[in-house]
């Protein structure tokens, strides 16, 4: 079968410094995959890459057998690959219920001509009282707090019910409890045979979470495997948990 | 009772139209941590906003050391010796270490002073030395949250206010960055802490609070905090290892 998704060889240089260095891994369809290594192994970098917003230096990247590498974002996009940012990206001028409302691909900006239907409006409700923001449904996205906006963006996200999802750092900077809110709403998607892969620093979160690990270091691949077996590689105790 | 290093009282504030602080009160010590927990938007990086001066109160008071200072400009308040890591990333990423240190003492006149405290910056902070020539974006996260805690330290302040200094960083650096957080209160010195990371944040404070919907909740000693089970269930969370919903807080809809 063809994974979700292929990385091959991908390589990314910034000036001097190489942050993705022939990096390859693939993820199977629906399964959950943690991207985890130090700050600075080039797990953005890679992410980026894969989502269209940084162009590679070379390599490629694979989706459903279909090279995505290189085309603008808009590309991955329509074929049902979403993604969040390490700092949340929302439209800070219009309201939260509005970010949500434009998140829905097929109606994208068009919700201004055309009004939004009911079904739509529900599932922009729920979301936003999963996620705690339901009483700021009407307030300009910009005044949320850093930890909102975050939020905000997930629950945008799970408006356009992407096949592959790319969440970077998703629980930095979120109250405890409202990861447990994201813990249930990942696993729903998981279940749902939604592919996700998610960079994360939270270990609790990615190891109680994730089927399949992947560790970057200096841009390579340092070790992939089940999350046990990463926990407990002496690779891994040396160059990221600390012993 | 010791009388307290800041003494924040009935405070409101916010941007826009809105309130973000809702009457918050809350008292800091002498040579220690404090650490702020609670739920996103509660107010807690606004309410750092108001001490350092960035935003401007639009009720209740702030104490420092007994004198007023809620609503002076961020210039005098850095002066009174409060200095505000924020939350974002906030060196210049093309200049290098060494010069992103010396803008700490941007508001200092003597170059002597300068020269003599950025000495004693580079003793507790070697990272500074080491790396002086690096551009600061080159550094990694957990190495670039040090030299801003290093920046902080050139004015010697006598309180420091630290906006999730942990945010984005991995387990190492983490560790790392709370030690140096510890570390910074030496010589009487205090440090006012917003952290996400509630239980890592309250395992190295003294004092906590909890804050929620723009006013303080609770406070207590924070080994007491991390004990009670009515805040662990509602505050820190399970651990994401048990996947059951938490009881869900009433919220007021406004």
């Amino acid at each position: 079968m063809t994974p979700a998704l292929e990385v091959e060889s991908l390589t990314k240089r910034f000036g001097g410094i190489t942050a993705s260095d022939a990096c390859s891994f693939s993820v199977e369809e629906g399964q959950l995959t943690g991207l985890i290594g130090p700050n600075g192994s080039g797990k953005t970098t890679v992410l980026n890459m894969v989502s269209g917003h940084v162009r590679p230096d070379g390599g490629s990247v694979r989706l459903y057998g279909r090279r995505i590498s290189g085309k603008s974002p808009t590309v991955p996009y329509r074929l049902g690959l979403a993604r969040t940012f390490q700092r949340a990206r929302v439209f800070p001028s219009v309201t939260v219920r509005q970010n949500m409302h434009v998140s829905v691909p097929t109606y994208g900006l068009n919700i201004l001509k055309w009004g939004v239907d009911g079904t739509v409006r529900e599932r922009a409700l729920e979301l936003l009282e999963d996620f705690r923001l339901y009483r700021m449904a009407d307030v300009p996205a910009g005044e949320l707090s850093y930890g909102q906006q975050k939020l905000l963006e997930f629950a945008m996200v799970l408006m356009s019910r992407p096949k592959v999802l790319l969440l970077d750092e998703p629980t930095a900077g979120v109250n405890p409890i409202l990861i447990d809110t994201m813990v249930e709403q990942i696993r729903r998607l998981h279940d749902e045979g939604v592919t996700i892969v998610v960079v994360e620093h939270n270990m609790e979160f990615v190891m109680s979470l994730c089927g399949h690990l992947v560790v970057l270091n200096h841009g390579q691949v340092l070790c992939e495997g089940p999350p046990d077996e990463v926990q407990t590689s002496e690779l891994v105790l040396d160059a990221y948990l600390g012993s | 009772m010791t009388s307290a290093l800041l003494e924040i009282e009935d405070l409101v504030a916010g941007y826009g139209y809105g309130d973000i602080l809702r009457g918050s009160t809350l008292r800091v010590e002498p040579s220690c941590i404090t650490c702020v927990i609670g739920p996103n938007g509660a107010g807690k990086s606004t309410l750092l906003k108001v001490v350092s001066g960035l935003l401007k109160p639009r009720r209740g008071s702030v104490r420092l050391g007994g004198d007023e200072i809620g609503g002076r400009s961020p210039k005098e308040i850095l002066r009174r010796g409060v200095v505000h890591v924020p939350q974002d990333r906030s060196l210049f990423p093309s200049m290098s270490v060494w010069q992103n240190v010396l803008m700490g003492g941007y508001i200092l006149r003597d170059r002597n002073e300068v020269h003599r405290r950025i000495e004693q910056v580079v003793e507790q902070f070697p990272i500074v030395k080491e790396m002086r020539n690096a551009k600061a974006g080159s550094l990694s996260g957990g190495q670039q949250r040090i030299v801003e805690f290093a920046r902080a330290m050139m004015l010697d302040p006598i309180l420091v206010l630290l906006d999730e200094p942990s945010l984005g960083l991995d387990p190492r650096s983490r560790k790392l960055v709370f030690e140096t957080a510890v570390s910074l209160c030496d010589g009487g010195r205090s440090v006012l802490m917003v952290e996400q990371n509630a239980r890592s944040g309250l395992a190295v404070s003294r004092f906590g609070a909890v804050m929620e919907l723009g006013v303080v909740r609770l406070t207590g000693n924070a080994v007491d905090l991390l004990g009670d089970p009515e805040v662990g269930r509602l505050y820190l969370g399970a651990s994401a290892a048990h996947h059951r919903r938490p009881p869900h807080i009433e919220h007021v809809r406004s």
